[in-house]
């Protein structure tokens, strides 16, 4: 299939219920114009709410320059989407706690689920820190509609 | 589908057992308004709490984060919480979370009711 829309960059506002309208909406427009399927869409449209909502709850919090760009392009059959953000130094993949999934409701913690959905449903995600930028990356095989 | 940090919700009661059905999404955005309604009906009621998925497009772990807080509060006070009518990619999210091996999970609203 020729995409449509082959390559989308959106630069999110720091105010985390305008942001994430947009990026859902992005992501939206990103999966039609590619044929992705509605599981795929939901996936890379949670994975990246997580990680921006982290970012932007915890990531801008004492810090000046608040820029985040999220850019999403299919390559060679898989769909590549990064983040870009001037938040802290933080690589959620090494630094975030890992939930225990099997605990009981009394003994689950509250919270700390956002980097666990992402890693798993997108495993072995890419972080660099460069030019003071967050750098993440994100890749999946294109699965299409049928 | 609807884009947008947009949650409604509206309630129905069947004995003591409180029904809540909020709609759109759960996201960091509304997860804080979805928490306080939540709680609000919690303390108002007596005994289980049901929220129908049935108008639910999307969850995050905002929202997940929520139900487990309602069925901690619920549990301590020997009540539970019994959630129905999940979309498939919403009942996906659940299960990597292992959510859905300690909250009660249901087809349907009357199933829900019934187990509440």
């Amino acid at each position: 299939m020729k995409a449509a829309l082959p390559r989308l960059s959106l630069d999110l506002e720091p105010e985390l219920s305008s942001a994430l309208k947009e990026l859902a909406a992005a992501v939206a427009r990103f999966g039609e114009a590619n044929g992705l399927s509605d599981s795929q869409v939901h996936n890379l449209s949670l994975a990246l709410d997580e990680l921006a909502t982290n970012t932007i709850s915890y990531g801008f919090a004492d810090v000046d320059r608040q820029e985040l760009r999220v850019e999403l392009r299919i390559e060679d059959d898989e769909i590549v989407a990064q983040l870009h953000d001037t938040g802290i130094p933080f690589n959620p993949f090494e630094e975030a706690a890992v939930p225990d999934i099997h605990a009981t409701i009394d003994d689950r913690p509250i919270g700390g689920l956002g980097v666990f959905l992402t890693k798993t449903l997108f495993p072995n995600p890419d972080y660099e820190r460069t030019d003071g930028f967050n750098r993440i990356t994100l890749r999946a095989p294109v699965k299409g509609d049928s | 589908m609807a884009n947008g940090s947009v949650l409604d919700l509206s309630t129905e009661t069947d004995g003591d057992t409180t029904v809540v059905i909020p709609s759109g999404r759960i996201d960091g955005s509304t997860a804080s308004p979805f928490q306080e309604a939540l709680l609000k009906l919690i303390e108002e009621g007596k005994g289980s709490l049901v929220v129908d998925f049935e108008n639910i497009e999307y969850i995050s772990s905002a929202g997940l984060r929520v139900l487990l807080l309602a069925a901690k509060q619920l549990q301590a006070g020997g009540r539970k919480i019994v959630l129905c009518a999940m979309r498939d990619h919403i009942a996906e999210v659940f299960k990597i979370s292992g959510f859905s091996e300690i909250l009660a999970i249901h087809p349907t609203r009357q199933d829900a009711i019934n187990a509440g």
